[in-house]
Order: C-alpha cells, then structure tokens, then sequence
C-alpha cells in the first residue's frame, strides 16, 4: 500500500511539473490563466444554475424533480466513461514512464492504481463542471439538510469510479490482445479506435433503448409522479440509479441504505479492476514502445523517390501532420476528435426510428430563404467549435516539449515554423469541414451553393481558431511533460482557445440571429469580419508571435 | 570560424551559467571543449547555435553574428544536440530528406550525400525504419548524418561520442579529422578525455561557467607542470576551483 502512495505522489507532481525556473513569472501567468479560464466559464455555471432552478420548479410540479440529479449524475459518468477511453489508454499504455516503472519492483496493481488515482483526480475537475451546479441547485431548491450534502460528497468522490472502471477494462483487454501484432503503433490505433467505437456503439444503444419505450408509457411515468422517471434517465449506469435514491432519501433510512449500496458497487468494481489489472497490464503494456524495423536498404529507384527537394514550408507541415497521424496520442486526441464531431452530432439524427422526422424538418427548413442565413451562422460556429476543440494549433508547441530547441537552431524564419504549424491544423480542419458537408450534401439534401458558401465561412473560421490557438501556445507553452498525453489532454490551453474562440463565434451568432439577416448579410458579415482578423493575425504572427518563440527557452 | 566574445549567461538572473567567456575556434582545427557535467558546456553549445540567446556578448559564426543575422548564420553550422531522441515516428529517411530540405540542398547532391554518409555509418539498411525502432547509438549516427547531409563549414557537436560502438566512433572521428584538414572547424564538447586527447588540435577546461584554460594539449600539461595524465590535470584544475 505505501508502494502503491509513493508512486500516486510521485506521478501527481510530475503532472504538475512543480520545478521550473522563472517559477514567479510562471505562477502569475498560471494564475491568469486560471482566472482568465474562471470568467469565461462563469457566466456558463451561472445560466446553468438558472435553468436548473427553472426546471426544478417545471418538474416540480408533476413530482419529478429528481430528474435533475439523475441527469445530472448521468451525463456525468457518460462524459467521464468516454473520456476515461482516452485518458485510460493514453495514462495506463503510452506515457513514457511506464517504461521507467517496469523494471522498479512495482506489482502491476501499484502502476495501474497510481495511475487510476491520477485520472481519477483529473476527473474530479470534470465533476466540478457537470456535476458540483446540479448538486448544490437541488440541495437548495429542496432545502436539504446536513445529512444531503454529506451524501453528495462521499458520492462525488466515487461516482467517477465505475464509469472509470469500466473504461479502463475495455482498454486492459484490446491492449492485451493488440501487443502481439507485429506493428504495435497501427494496431494501437486500430485498438484505440475500436474502444471509441465502443463507446459510440453504447451511446447509440443507450439512445434506442430510451426510443423504446413509447410515448404512452412515458406520459405514464409522468403521471405516476413520485420520481418514477429517474429509473428511465439514469439506465445509461445503473449505479447511479442508487446514488440518485440516497440522496433524495437522504432523510430517512433509505438513502442511507443506498449509500452503502452505492459504496459496495464502487469497491466491487475497484475489486474488480485490480484483479483484471493483474492479469492483464503487465501482458499489454510490456513492449509498448517496440516499433518493427524491417532493415531492408532501399533501391536506388526509392532513394530517389524518398530525397525529392520541397520547399522548407512543404517539409515543415508534412512533418506535423507525419507526426500528429503518428503518435497515438495526437492521433486520438487531435486527428480522430476532428472527425468525431459530424459522428456524434449527425448519430442522434439517424438512430430514430421509424420516420426521419427531424431530417425532413431540416432540409425544409433549408430549402426555406430565411432559414439559409441561419444555416451558415450555425455551420459556421461549429466549424469554429470543431476546430478549436481538436486543440492542433493550440498545443502545436507544447507538443514539441523537451525537444523545442530544435526549432531554435534550424535555419528557418520562426514565422515559417509558425505558420507550418497553423497550416497544419488548418489542413485537418478543412477536411473535417469537407466530409462534414460531404455528409450535409448527401443526408440533407443542401443546395452546392449553400455549400459552397459554407465552406468559404468555415475556412475563414479555420484559420481563425488556428491562429488564436497558437497565440494562446504561444503565451503558456507546456514544455515539461514525461507523456505526450499530457502536452494535449492535460493541457488548459485547449480549453482556453475554446473559450476565447467560442465567446467570438457566439457573438457574431448572437448578432445574426438578433438582426435576422439574411443569407448574403450573413456570408458578407463573417468574410468582412473573420477576413480582416484572420489577416491582422496572420501579419502579427511574423511579427509578435515570432517575438514569443523566440523568447521560449526550454 | 566560431569566435565567442565576452559572452554571459545566467539563469533566474543570478546563477551565472556562463561567465564572461571568450572563445575562438579557428579554420581547421578540432576544437575540443571539456569539463565536468553542469559546467556551462552545454549552455555555451546552445548560445553558439542560437538556441539561447546570451545575456551580453557576442557570438560569431564564419563572422556571422548569430544573433543579429541568425538565419544565415545557422546555415553555416551542422549541429548535433546531446540527447538524439528527436523526431522518432519519423523514419531515418524522412528525417535526412527534412533536414536536407530545411538546409536547401538540391535533390541530386542530398541523394549522394545521404548514400555516402549511410554507408559510411552503415545506416543503409536502417533509413526505411522509423527511428524510434533505433538503438541509442544509430539514434546518434542519424542525427549525425541530419547535421551533416548540408555539408556545413563549421562542425558543432554536443558530446558526439555517447552511445557510439568503437566501430562509429572511429569512423566519426576519422570524419572530423577529414573536416580540419579541409581547413574547416569542429567544435566539440566532451568530458572523455582519452577523446580529447587524440583528436583535438586545442581545448578549452571550462568549470562553473568560466574557462580555466585555453590551448593545445602540450601547452595545458607545461602549464601546469605535470607530466602526469591528462586525467590527473583535469581533476585538479576543476576540483580546485
């Protein structure tokens, strides 16, 4: 068990790379960051709280109120099921110190539990977003006692546990049967992919279950009252079914009964994990970083094919992009997100069954002329969400960590490297933004034009977002990390641009939508506006952010 | 030509890495620059090589200033960092064709060079794998090979010799020898003396950021009267300090 503390330490201060130089200037800009992050998030909790309040009264009043908590509980553990797929595999399988801890005299249960501990904590933070506002709305709204807030905490520390478990045994099994294959890294990938597809594949599943059930028999459950539809809501993990009763029957006995339940569920799947982490871990992570070599020399005729002479601009982002589809890590986290967005927003429309209803409206609604200008505005701002939440451009430095003097000491403009680097998650957003009208033009149906000014917006939004994201890189590089997970997971910087890109995107929405402008307004509003940011930010580039990298010193 | 002008670095603005150092590597010399771990060898490495940049001073490649006409100046050295774990989803090739690119080399003379270097290093069957699935030591050769495919006029390389077999270390050796006598620099740090002792024309004893001696190896055993190894000299002036 000491083992097994020490090692929990020693990775949680790794993770927060306590030992830097310039430590003051580092903290300052740490704790603007941190506040930077606060306000923009803020406003969001409190509207949050808003409706939660609203909706508590709404549900009240037909004795469903607990609907709130068993939402709010669920969404929870989906979000953190889905992301502890990535998390899992990227702490558990490919940072580079589990090769460090291999040969130290650890039991597999001792890496993978300190490990566990680690994600665990960061899925605390997550907690905080989805999870804190709803409890303490409900605890208000129902004027809950002592005995409520106590509850909601031991709940909160392990509610992320099952869907954590869970997320990580999908992982121990594909990792376990993928390390025999001959090229480890694609078949890492393969493994990778199959346990998102898992997790969509539940996410569909989760989703046709609730179609299931009809339209008469959820007027019933309504009508029964007394939170009968919790049951319904918190089917996705059937803990949280337990969690949801202990709380709302914090008063009497019965919560009390369902916290000890709930605590036994979550120490049976602790149990659970470490007993499969022993069998398993140590087969599917021994060996992780082999690569195949086959040392063959190449014919004259490849050699040629392989020395071809490209611009340095060309070279640079055929590098990033090499590196970014190579490694894992990037691989899921930045490359396969871009692509996921069109997946889980285009998912929830096609899993209905019988008529396409909502499709149907849709493509009326853009067949319509006003409902054109909308169209852009919202495919515009998701283009901007896509493309700020793969977090390439933003973690474009960090990714090159220890190694950043490289850039330091090739001859070549740090505004070319800059601007190879921006490009690079340009290319990927643009096909991102390609298949997702590809999709758009072949399920509903729009018009090529419309398209086509789409894709003129969403180019612009494009480089919009790249451009902040290494600004943001830029001024709060994470250099000093031992996993690549943690220069583009752990990394606030993802979530800064979102939040600074999204409030930009909102606004030119809001002012859309408040004037009702129509198609043209609308495309000549965002090509005036987004031109001329893009081209200051890209004349600011050679000139501030080139300042900037040379001022990094690793 | 590297000449490195009252040059300072500190770090937190009070360590001082460096102090006040003054360097000149000439035309076809092997230069060797010694001293024991965290005495500014490679802080003074990555001034030169515009990595970082120096509190005061100057520094100057083949008379280029590195700070004030850094890309040219960086065109005029091939650079070998002391960890070669870099750039390892690439393949060997890869890497070398970057390199080649970043530096202009045209197509035709990057081929031959590359083929050379590969053969001389025996590399040939290793280019087509990503570098991660390399030993420590090929690691180095490639990066080696990268700092070299432009063919550059002055040689800087930080502890070149780690991870190498006696077989490429020869060889490497041999190539720098090749490189002065064509009236080129090398410019090397290393704390292996033996090294040192064969191959460099002058060296440079740095410790706790200032040089202790500057000159050829007879002219460091006359100085300090000693006809005892080099390894005894060496302990001597950087334990007395």
């Amino acid at each position: 068990m000491s083992k097994f503390i020490a090692l929990t330490k020693v990775l949680l201060r790794a993770g927060t790379g306590s030992s830097s130089n310039k430590k003051n200037k580092k903290q300052v800009k740490g704790i603007l960051l941190g506040l930077l992050l606060l306000i923009a998030f803020t406003p969001i909790a409190i509207e949050f709280g808003k409706f939660l309040s609203v909706a508590y009264d709404g549900l009240e009043g037909i004795g469903q109120e607990a609907v709130i908590l068993a939402f709010g509980l669920s969404v929870v553990c989906v979000v953190i099921f889905f992301f502890g797929i990535f998390y899992a595999m990227g702490i558990f399988y490919f940072s580079m110190d589990v090769e460090n801890l291999l040969p130290l005299p650890f039991k597999p249960w001792h890496i993978m539990g300190a490990k566990f501990a680690v994600v665990l904590i960061y899925e605390y933070l997550t907690e905080l977003i989805f999870f804190m506002p709803t409890l303490i709305a409900y605890g208000m709204k129902s004027s809950a006692g002592v005995l409520y807030y106590t509850y909601g905490v031991v709940i909160f520390l392990l509610l992320p546990i099952v869907p954590l478990v869970l997320a990580s045994i999908i992982n121990m099994v594909i990792m376990r049967f993928t390390n025999i294959a001959k090229n480890k890294d694609r078949f890492r990938l393969i493994g990778g992919i199959i346990a998102m597809c898992s997790g969509i594949g539940l996410n569909i599943y989760v989703q046709r279950f609730t179609q299931d059930i009809n339209q008469s028999q959820i007027t019933e459950m309504f009508a029964e009252g007394n939170n009968s539809l919790v049951a319904l809501v918190t089917k996705i993990f059937p803990s949280t079914n337990i969690a949801v009763n202990s709380l709302i029957n914090s008063v009497n006995s019965q919560g009390f009964i369902n916290l000890i339940l709930f605590i036994i569920i979550t120490v049976a799947a602790l149990i659970l994990f470490i007993l499969l982490g022993e069998a398993l871990y140590f087969k599917g992570v021994m060996g992780v970083s082999e690569t195949t070599s086959k040392r063959k020399v190449l014919s004259n005729q490849e050699l040629t094919k392989n020395t071809t002479q490209n611009s340095s601009l060309k070279v640079y982002l055929l590098k990033e992009l090499k590196l970014l589809f190579r490694t894992p890590v990037y691989f899921m986290n930045c490359v396969l997100m871009n692509f996921l967005w069109p997946i889980f927003i285009l998912v929830p429309l096609f899993v209905q069954k019988g008529d396409t209803g909502q499709i149907g409206e849709i493509t009326k609604l853009l067949k319509q002329g006003n409902g054109t200008g909308i169209a852009i505005a919202i495919f515009f701002c998701f283009i901007v969400f896509a493309s700020c939440s793969n977090g390439i451009s933003c973690t474009s430095i960090s990714r090159e960590g220890e190694n950043l003097f490289i850039l330091k000491y090739i001859p070549m403009k740090y505004k070319e490297q800059l601007m190879a680097k921006v490009l690079s998650a340009v290319v990927l957003g643009m096909v991102g933004m390609v298949m997702i009208s590809i999709l758009g033009v072949a399920l509903l149906k729009m018009p090529l034009d419309l398209v086509l000014l789409m894709i003129i917006v969403g180019t612009l939004g494009i480089l919009f977002t790249s451009y902040i994201g290494i600004f943001i890189d830029l001024n709060f590089p994470k250099l000093h990390w031992d996993t690549e997970q943690r220069a583009v997971k752990q990394n606030l910087n993802v979530l800064l641009s979102m939040a600074i890109c999204l409030a930009i995107a909102g606004v030119t929405v809001f002012i859309i939508l408040k004037f009702k402008l129509t198609k043209w307004a609308v495309v000549a509003l965002i090509v005036a506006v987004y031109a001329t940011l893009d081209v200051v930010l890209y004349y600011l580039l050679g000139t501030k952010g080139a300042k900037m990298l040379r001022k990094i010193e690793s | 030509m590297i000449e490195i002008i009252n040059v300072n670095k500190s770090y937190n603005g009070k360590d001082k890495a460096v102090d006040n150092i003054n360097l000149t590597i000439r035309d076809g010399e092997i230069f060797g620059f010694l001293g024991p771990n965290g005495a500014g060898k490679t802080t003074t490495i990555k001034m030169v090589t515009g990595i970082l940049s120096a509190d005061s001073g100057n520094i100057t490649i083949n008379g280029i200033d590195i700070e004030k006409n850094g890309l040219e100046a960086k065109k005029q050295f091939g650079f070998v960092p002391d960890n070669p774990d870099m750039f390892l989803r690439l393949k060997g090739i890869e890497y070398l064709n970057f390199m080649a690119d970043i530096y202009d080399v045209p197509s035709k003379l990057r081929k031959e060079r590359i083929e050379a270097l590969a053969n001389r290093f025996e590399m040939s069957n290793a280019l087509i794998d990503q570098i991660q699935s390399y030993s420590h030591g090929m690691r180095q050769k490639i990066v080696i090979m990268g700092a070299l495919v432009h063919e550059p006029e002055v040689w800087i390389l930080d502890e070149p010799m780690t991870g190498l077999d006696p077989k490429s270390s020869y060889v490497l050796k041999e190539m720098m020898r090749e490189h002065a006598n064509r009236s080129k620099s090398v410019f090397f740090s290393t704390h292996v003396l033996e090294v040192a002792e064969k191959i460099c024309d002058r060296v440079a004893v740095i410790n706790k950021g200032k040089i202790l001696f500057c000159g050829t190896l007879d002219e460091l055993r006359q100085h300090f009267k000693a006809s005892g190894s080099l390894e005894k000299i060496f302990l001597e002036m950087t334990d007395n300090e």
